[in-house]
């Protein structure tokens, strides 16, 4: 059994070097964020092997708390990282940023000037109920 | 060779498999290119890899309070890491950190084009 546990250990310890690897290089945080719950993963692991070397059942609360925390703190710096995109307005990305509001307000509000029929039939919407003020309103 | 050594001895080959796997998880997420391939690398130990650990721990401390503490640790590993890894992917995504000629199906761009063509301006 110590041997095993000493082997186990060793394995998570190379592991948990590796993981720190990528926790140090990112390149980007959300690839920290992935290290950062492995991380927590090798701890639960390590504690895990450790209880099972001693034969003591006195760590499994801890363990416990380990997940729940690691959970936690993944969701809330995930959530921080992709706050602006919950009410469309991202910046910084090509994919949504045709897509924002204030692009499709400045598309109609140069076709405005030429024709306002068009207008609508450029931003997609025919059956647009009540179009934006700013647009019907011509040139600023 | 009695039931407390056979039990001992599938413990110690649980936990250095868990251990194994937590280490083949840490290379993929070294060697890997992507934020969501190294999110398919990373979610590995933490579902089989720890259910393997506490599988191994229950096996060596066989007691029922141990037993029920680690099958609720698993259950919310179980329930929990799934949820991260939906966020983490999903704000790559938004993030343009996908590199798209690597993905096969991309379900989540033609959703979010529907939208934008039922969205009442």
């Amino acid at each position: 059994m110590t041997v095993v546990a000493a082997l186990a250990l060793v394995l998570l310890g190379s592991a948990a070097a590796l993981v720190l690897v990528r926790l140090f290089r990112g390149p980007s945080n959300l690839d920290r964020i992935v290290a950062a719950e492995i991380l927590m993963v090798i701890v639960i692991a390590g504690v895990a092997t450790e209880s099972a070397l001693q034969r003591t059942a006195t760590n499994l609360p801890l363990l416990l708390v380990l997940g729940l925390v690691g959970f936690v703190g993944g969701v809330a710096v995930t959530r921080f990282m992709s706050r602006d995109t919950d009410d469309g307005r991202t910046t910084g990305s090509a994919r949504t940023a045709r897509s924002t509001p204030t692009a499709a307000v400045i598309d109609r509000g140069t076709a405005a000037i030429t024709d306002t029929a068009d207008t609508v039939e450029a931003a997609g919407s025919p059956d647009a109920p009540h179009p934006d003020p700013r647009a019907e309103g011509g040139p600023p | 060779m009695s039931w407390t050594t056979v039990l001992d001895v599938v413990g110690a080959l649980l936990l250095l498999l868990g251990a194994l796997l937590c280490l083949a998880g840490a290379i993929g997420l070294m060697r890997f290119p992507d934020t969501l391939s190294r999110l398919h690398a990373a979610t590995k130990p933490q579902t089989l890899g720890l259910i393997l650990v506490l599988t191994g721990l229950a096996a060596t401390l066989r007691t029922w309070s141990a037993v029920t503490t680690l099958v609720m640790l698993a259950a919310t590993q179980f329930f929990t890491s799934p949820v991260t890894a939906h966020l983490v992917g999903r704000a790559a995504y938004h993030n343009g950190n996908v590199d798209e000629s690597t993905l096969e199906v991309d379900e989540l761009s033609d959703a979010l084009a529907r939208a934008e063509d039922d969205e009442p301006t």
